[in-house]
């Protein structure tokens, strides 16, 4: 009888695994030697043979992978000094080996982290060459059966991660290969657990014959003991039962557990973002940043550039609508072709709303790209940082002098566009009765309004325990902008990381929100949470809440 | 032989995708074509190379083509660029 015993290792894809042990290890069985050009036909037309079967079982993404690599086989830089050395008479296995290395290191030596993950691309695709040329049979078969196996390896290629048969893989756990590796990548697209960083694996594998796999911490059992097995069949258990219930929600939409229908919307950072909503029921786009076109390094984003960005995303959510955040920065980031000088307080300086305004110009370009995007669909354009009526009243305007422009040039653009503002300003929170007569929705932007209410900057470690979001003038000062909303009949939602924390979605339930805006990734879980409340109760905790006079309280309540 | 300067407006710079993309498309014309960094000429049709390159948001590119197509080829890579 073999011992328990517990390896730690890195958590690469979440879940739980349990089953047979298995090493992976290639067989050197010696087939029919092929030359070098041979070789790199056999390996173009397997790589082609991956990217179907990828494109097929993960997704177009995840299968671009095998593109670059047949691009890679086509590459004449190459494969040309490997030519050279064979048809001076050097050995081609070592000719191509030592190239293969040779341009690997170059990659490897350089800064950015996408170059060096190329770099383990050229070394697989140069064993894959060898491989090839020797006649190995790279294939590894699957012991027989159907049970699930969990395939220990000292390092998996995405070459050999397709090849195996996804249908026995209960999760994946190697040696080499970081988080951010091919294959851990497949691993998640492929829904299966994965753990790397395991040292001295093929020992452990040797001595073991079922093993369970943690991919949430990172642990790896093997020969667990009957309690040890139970525990993880009960994980397991709940696992499915938890992944399924979510699975389900992601094509319903969210409702308390007494029917209250509830808008669950999405954060997104760029139009891509979207891809992860594709198949998942969801409300509109709460927040679109649209500083990712800003923060080029010389120049200002071209309208072109913006005006495709915003008709990728608002497309590809229509019906649902797309709220575009105006540009949000300030003096802490750095953009030279605005001049923003170093600022003393650039969280109290010249950002955001102000920012726009004093660059006429910039920001009529970006209300322009907006507004001719969304042609002949609705659109919301939200403004961030605002403490005062004038800075709407302003922005009102110059759409309207845009709009105007439009017309008269005869371009098409969009007549149905709301005006909203983000509450995240002490001031704007303060007076939400007074702003709401002047716009047409509010989103709360919970981490800086938090920052701000407490002036505790969320970004310095000493002070780390007064950025509270507990606080109850935090928590005050939300509820009553949700109230203000309701009184003057606009929309009031929350695209902070509050909405996305499910210990505040009673309370905020309760306070009368019923639009969430959180990153796509988080849509399935906060919908089983909505799910599992009733607003009457969810009322009684909130004035509750509110009647607590101290953080702690409230986290007691909560 | 026509060149044409270029400013990298894309946020992934030129590799990833990007490059894959721009690589191709060398590849379908006839005339040579070179991406010039730092004074440092890259094959473009080399998807290795154009790694080398390492060109970044915000750099600098000069694309060179020489041969019978040698604008279509610029107008060409300019484009697949642009769409970034």
């Amino acid at each position: 009888m073999t011992h328990m015993k517990q390896l730690a290792g890195i958590s690469g894809s979440p879940g739980i695994a349990k089953g047979r042990v298995v090493f992976y290890q290639k067989q050197e069985n010696s087939g029919q030697q092929k030359d070098l050009n041979a070789a790199r036909e056999a390996c173009q037309v397997m790589v082609r043979a991956m990217y179907a079967k990828a494109l097929k079982e993960v997704g177009k993404e995840e299968a671009k992978i095998f593109s670059a690599y047949e691009m890679l086989l086509q590459d004449e830089v190459f494969f040309k000094p490997m030519q050279e050395r064979i048809a001076q008479g050097e050995d081609p296995v070592q000719a191509v080996k030592e190239e293969a290395e040779k341009m690997s290191r170059v990659l490897a030596s350089k800064k950015s982290e996408y170059m060096r993950q190329r770099a383990d691309d050229i070394r697989y695709i140069g064993e894959l060459l060898i491989h090839v040329m020797k006649g190995v049979d790279t294939t590894f078969r699957l012991p027989e059966g159907e049970d699930l196996l969990i395939i220990a390896a000292r390092e998996l290629t995405p070459i050999d991660t397709m090849q195996l048969d996804t249908s026995r893989l209960g999760g994946l756990v190697t040696e080499l290969g970081g988080v951010t590796s091919h294959t851990v990548i497949l691993a998640k697209s492929l829904g299966i657990p994965a753990v790397v960083g395991i040292s001295d694996i093929e020992t452990h594998a040797a001595h073991a014959s079922y093993g369970l796999l943690n991919g949430d911490t990172g642990e790896w059992i093997l020969d667990p003991d009957a309690p040890t097995l139970a525990l993880y069949e009960e994980k397991l258990k709940e696992q499915q039962i938890l992944q399924e219930r979510i699975r389900q929600l992601h094509h319903r939409e969210a409702r308390t557990q007494d029917q209250t229908r509830i808008s669950v919307c999405v954060n997104i950072g760029a139009p891509e973002d979207l891809k992860v909503v594709e198949q998942v029921q969801y409300d509109g786009v709460g927040l679109f940043r649209s500083e990712f076109l800003y923060l080029s390094k010389s120049q200002k984003p071209s309208l072109q550039i913006q005006q495709k960005a915003y008709q990728q995303a608002i497309d590809t959510a229509y019906p649902n609508i797309v709220t575009i955040r105006t540009l949000d920065v300030g003096g802490d980031k750095e953009i030279p072709y605005l001049q923003m000088p170093k600022e003393e307080n650039p969280f109290l300086g010249n950002r955001g709303i102000r920012l726009c305004l004093g660059h006429e110009a910039l920001f009529k370009e970006q209300l322009t790209a907006i507004l001719t995007a969304a042609a002949g669909r609705p659109v919301k354009i939200m403004l961030p940082m605002v403490t005062s009526i004038r800075e709407i009243q302003k922005t009102r305007e110059w759409i309207g002098e845009v709009g105007g422009e439009l017309e008269e040039q005869g371009i098409p653009y969009t007549k149905d566009a709301k005006l909203g503002i983000m509450i995240e300003t002490p001031a704007s929170a303060i007076l939400a009765d007074t702003f709401a007569k002047h716009c047409d929705f509010f989103s709360i932007g919970t981490n800086d309004l938090t920052q701000y209410i407490l002036s505790a900057d969320r970004g310095n470690s000493r002070i780390q325990d007064l950025y509270d979001p507990f606080h109850p003038a935090v928590l005050t000062m939300i509820a009553k902008v949700i109230q203000a909303g309701a009184d003057r009949g606009i929309a009031v939602s929350i695209c902070g990381d509050l909405a996305a924390d499910t210990r505040f979605t009673k309370f905020l339930l309760g306070a009368g929100l019923r639009v969430f805006s959180v990153p796509a990734p988080l849509v399935g879980k906060l919908k089983m949470v909505i799910g599992e409340i009733s607003i009457q109760e969810a009322m009684q905790l909130t004035k509750k809440a509110l009647a607590a006079e101290t953080a702690e309280e409230i986290k007691q309540i909560l | 032989m026509l060149s044409v300067k270029y400013q990298i407006k894309n946020e992934e710079g030129l590799h990833a995708r990007p490059a894959t993309d721009f690589c191709k498309t060398a590849t379908k014309f006839k005339s040579s074509v070179v991406v010039v960094k730092d004074d440092e000429e890259f094959d473009a049709k080399s998807i290795l190379m154009l790694l080398c390159a390492g060109a970044e948001q915000g750099d600098e590119i000069e694309i060179r083509a020489d041969g019978e197509d040698e604008r279509e080829a610029v107008e060409a890579l300019v484009q697949v660029l642009e769409m970034g």
